[in-house]
């Protein structure tokens, strides 16, 4: 399952991003990086109004040439907290989404393409938003189910709409319209997509959601909500291709009461005993800084624990494999950003200090952790390095 | 597409004319600008909704109190995102004191304004007279801006909302 093609060597490329023709990786905008079962890593990334897909088979160290994913040049969001997300189907289709920039403000379309070649070829993207107007559907968060199913969910401001006679939408007139959380799925590998499901009303507009497989099938979601009072605190949910498996519950009482744009979402990971955790951040009264918990349909996230409450700490990730959990998130220490680690050895009972495991002086993106070939990898885009593949911990380490 | 070089140049250079670019040492400038007198540095992006809302609050303010001193600083450099100054424009403030950041979203420069913010937006700061200031986070009330100016004002007149 690879790209046809002479390699692309990532020391030669990583500097020239000005004067070369070659579309490389470490020239372009907010990638999102998945590893296939082969141990390859792959790429997806925004460059000059393309999207472009790549992939290396030396862990980042050379990658072959990318392949253009739309033909008709399109502005994509690149804005750190919307990316463009790439995931693989259960028979090496190659899946990915984005949010595509359309006319006014806080505008998009969520926008899908698939490859059945390995790579090779891309088919034309499709809009997935089914509602015909012009308003927001945004940040934009794509998994592929246990069994195969694609999952896309997103913000969508759809129902700050009226429809009237003339079938025109009308921007209503009430204060306080926030976002929805609409779903779409599809069971026949991206060829087509279900009519659009509202999951939630009443969201923040401007963080990422967060995605992850749960069990069998179906996949949980988390998202910033706005609850009455103006708090912005995190919700989560439970659905599949039958529908809602469990309704949007509010993750903790953080009880942040702001009018505001954090602009930082969650990150979500089950494991083996689906179990589900989750990452935020937070600046309430009482809570500051980045916080992981255990999701409880029932009551509060148990286990809550801050993690940072570093002003700067910000874009927390975590990935479980077998008994570990592993976040990652990024502070600035005045003079460098830097990746700080916490990790448990036990689902969360006990955690280590932190410790910063990757730095650098110029601009960066956010932090992500890939999993392959039995590692937990940093993936991290920056401007002085590139994008940068580094080691974190080994799966099978103790 | 062919484009004039008249028409690619302009927006340049009125650009740079009309916002500085905010670097790890601007904050002191901000000040100096206003030396003797209070004011309220606003940072806001492009990406931020309830930024714009507050804008547009800011303007009603400005109309009815001129002397209001304004600094705005956006979080995103106008190489990259050009809507910087069309926003701004487009809010009729182009007359205030307008940065933006020498690079997007940077930390260091987050970090320069103040190392204590959690980066969240809107943000505003309150100078009093004497450059002490106070950090709020999130759209302000009309009311508190209001409030502010007839605390700081040195005149005995009522400012009406």
């Amino acid at each position: 399952m690879m790209l046809s093609g002479s390699t692309v060597s990532a020391e030669s490329q990583r500097h020239d991003c000005q004067s070369s023709s070659k579309v490389v990786i470490h020239c372009g905008k907010t990638p999102s990086s998945t590893f296939d079962s082969n141990g390859n890593l792959w790429v997806v990334f925004e460059y000059q109004k393309h999207l472009y897909v790549s992939s290396s088979q030396d862990l980042g160290k050379n990658y072959l040439p990318a392949s253009k994913v739309n033909s008709v040049p399109e502005t994509i969001y690149t804005n750190g907290e919307n990316r463009p997300k790439i995931d693989f189907g259960i028979k090496g289709e190659v899946y990915l989404s984005w949010t595509q920039k359309t006319d006014g403000r806080f505008t998009g379309d969520i926008r899908f393409s698939r490859s059945l070649d390995g790579g090779k070829t891309f088919s034309n993207p499709i809009t997935v938003n089914d509602d015909g107007i012009n308003t927001s559907h945004r940040f934009e968060s794509m998994k592929v189910a246990n069994d195969g199913t694609i999952f896309l969910a997103w913000i969508d401001k759809r129902d700050n709409f009226n429809i009237d006679a003339k079938g025109i939408a009308i921007k209503k007139k009430a204060k306080g319209l926030h976002g929805g959380i609409y779903t779409s799925f599809s069971t026949d590998s991206g060829k087509t997509f279900s009519k659009n499901q509202k999951l939630a009303l009443s969201s923040c507009v401007c963080c990422r959601l967060a995605m992850t497989p749960v069990s069998n099938s179906g996949v949980a979601v988390s998202w910033r909500h706005v609850y009455p009072g103006s708090i912005r605190d995190h919700a989560y949910a439970i659905i599949d291709a039958q529908g809602i498996q469990l309704a949007p519950k509010r993750v903790s009482l953080d009880n942040w009461a702001i009018q505001a744009c954090p602009h930082h979402g969650p990150s979500i990971a089950e494991d083996s005993r689906q179990q589900l955790h989750l990452v935020w951040f937070t600046a309430s009264d009482t809570r500051k800084g980045i916080y992981y918990g255990r999701l409880n349909p029932k009551t509060e996230a148990d286990n809550l624990i801050n993690l940072s409450n570093v002003p700067s700490a910000s874009h927390p990730f975590m990935s479980i494999q077998d008994n570990k959990i592993v976040v990652i998130w990024k502070e600035f220490n005045g003079e460098k950003n830097q990746i700080i680690k916490k990790q448990s050895n036990d689902l969360g009972k006990t955690w280590s200090n932190k410790q910063p495991i990757a730095e650098t002086t110029g601009k960066s993106d956010h932090p992500f952790i890939v999993t392959g070939k039995r590692q937990l990898w940093l993936t991290w885009l920056t401007k002085d390095e590139g994008f940068r593949v580094e080691r974190i911990v080994s799966v099978d380490e103790t | 597409m062919a484009c004039s070089v008249e028409s690619v140049a302009t927006p340049q250079l009125q650009t740079n004319r009309l916002m500085k670019v905010f670097e790890a040492d601007s904050l002191s400038k901000i000040k100096e600008l206003h030396a003797g007198y209070p004011f309220i540095l606003i940072v806001w992006s492009v990406d931020c909704l309830p930024c714009r809302q507050e804008f547009d609050m800011l303007r009603e303010i400005k109309n009815t109190y001129p002397k209001l001193r304004l600094s705005l600083v956006a979080i995103e450099s106008t190489q990259d995102v050009p809507q910087v100054f069309q926003i701004i424009s487009e809010h009729q403030l182009l007359k205030e004191d307008n940065w933006a950041f020498a690079e997007t979203n940077s930390a260091k420069l987050r970090y320069a304004l103040d190392p204590t913010w959690y980066g969240e937006l809107p943000r505003a700061y309150f100078y009093n007279k004497q450059h002490s200031r106070v950090a709020v986070s999130g759209k302000l009330p009309k009311t508190k801006v209001i409030g502010w100016l007839s605390q700081v004002s040195s005149t005995k007149k009522k400012i009406s909302p």
